[in-house]
């Protein structure tokens, strides 16, 4: 009888053993897809800013401190340049729409996200221009929160 | 005042540069331009992450699957890869981004292009070495 014990207690080791790592692996999986859920989140918030609200406290707790922002003509800017571009922009936005949003972890802490955006720019002077863009978002993890380290846009058209 | 940040953020590039090793970036980075022009799948391979999305200033996006097929039928072709203003971002040792200015040259599907771009890369420090993760242009 005790001769017929021991395997029995090696099998519910053993089963203990598989449940911790699928446990394990059931965490790890969850936290990636926190953090992909997370990056979302952050990438309509800063659509919503940067096409919306412009609010610049908001773009200072996206923002990481060395972040480049590149347009879709090419120029490019500074962390301060970009938030007071953005803050200080007269243009609004109509029919704003993100969409196609992939996200690639290069690392526990950067991601890249990619998405498509179409809006209807109404400029100062009453012009509306049509804006089909693909942005590339580079984010970074710092102190437990995402914030931006390089935005890319390109336009369509 | 543009001046001010343009000084001010080449001072914050210089000390980003000095924690990641440059040097063996921006010979990736050559590497990588010379195995475009010349079809070297072998570099390629090694120089481009698995799962790495090239971007176009088109807004086509190419996997590393589209890369290697695409030079090795022609479908595009580089006769001149140059870049210029190259600076160095990064915050640690393990990844980092690179911004450029790129002249290229070469043929889609049999038509010439010739186009001055700007580029945003993400390069991270695998095993093999560095290898681009990301890249994404736009026409200046």
């Amino acid at each position: 009888m005790n001769a017929g014990n021991m395997p029995q207690k090696i099998i519910k080791m053993k089963k203990y053993f598989l449940i911790t790592v699928l446990l394990l692996i059931a965490f790890a999986v969850n936290a990636q897809s926190k953090d992909e859920q997370e990056l979302i989140k952050r990438t309509y918030l800063l659509s919503h800013t940067v096409f919306g609200t412009k609010d610049s406290l908001i773009l200072d707790d996206l923002f990481a401190k060395t972040a480049t922002y590149g347009h879709s003509h090419g120029n490019l800017q500074t962390r301060a340049e970009a938030i007071n571009g953005i803050s200080h922009n007269q243009s609004t936005y109509a029919d704003t729409a993100v969409s196609n949003i992939t996200v690639i972890f290069a690392d526990d802490d950067v991601a890249i996200v990619r998405h498509l955006f179409k809006a209807n720019e109404i400029r100062k002077d009453g012009k509306t221009v049509p804006l089909n863009f693909s942005m590339m978002l580079v984010w970074v993890k710092e102190k437990k929160k995402w914030k931006l380290f390089g935005r890319q846009a390109v336009s369509l058209q | 005042m543009k001046f001010f940040f343009t000084i001010a953020w080449f001072f914050t590039g210089l000390v980003a540069v000095a924690q990641v090793d440059s040097i063996s970036l921006k010979d990736a980075m050559s590497n990588l331009d010379k195995a475009l022009l010349n079809k070297d799948q072998r570099t390629l391979q090694r120089l481009l992450h698995k799962e790495v999305s090239y971007g176009h200033s088109n807004g086509w996006v190419q996997t590393k699957q589209d890369i290697l097929n695409d030079l090795q039928t022609g479908k595009l072709v580089y006769s001149k890869i140059e870049n210029s203003n190259v600076m160095i971002v990064a915050l640690n040792k393990k990844w980092a981004t690179v911004r450029t200015n790129t002249n290229a040259e070469g043929s889609i599907s049999g038509t010439a292009f010739q186009l001055k771009l700007h580029v945003l890369q993400v390069w991270i420090k695998t095993k093999m070495g560095w290898q681009l993760m990301a890249r994404q242009s736009t026409k200046i």
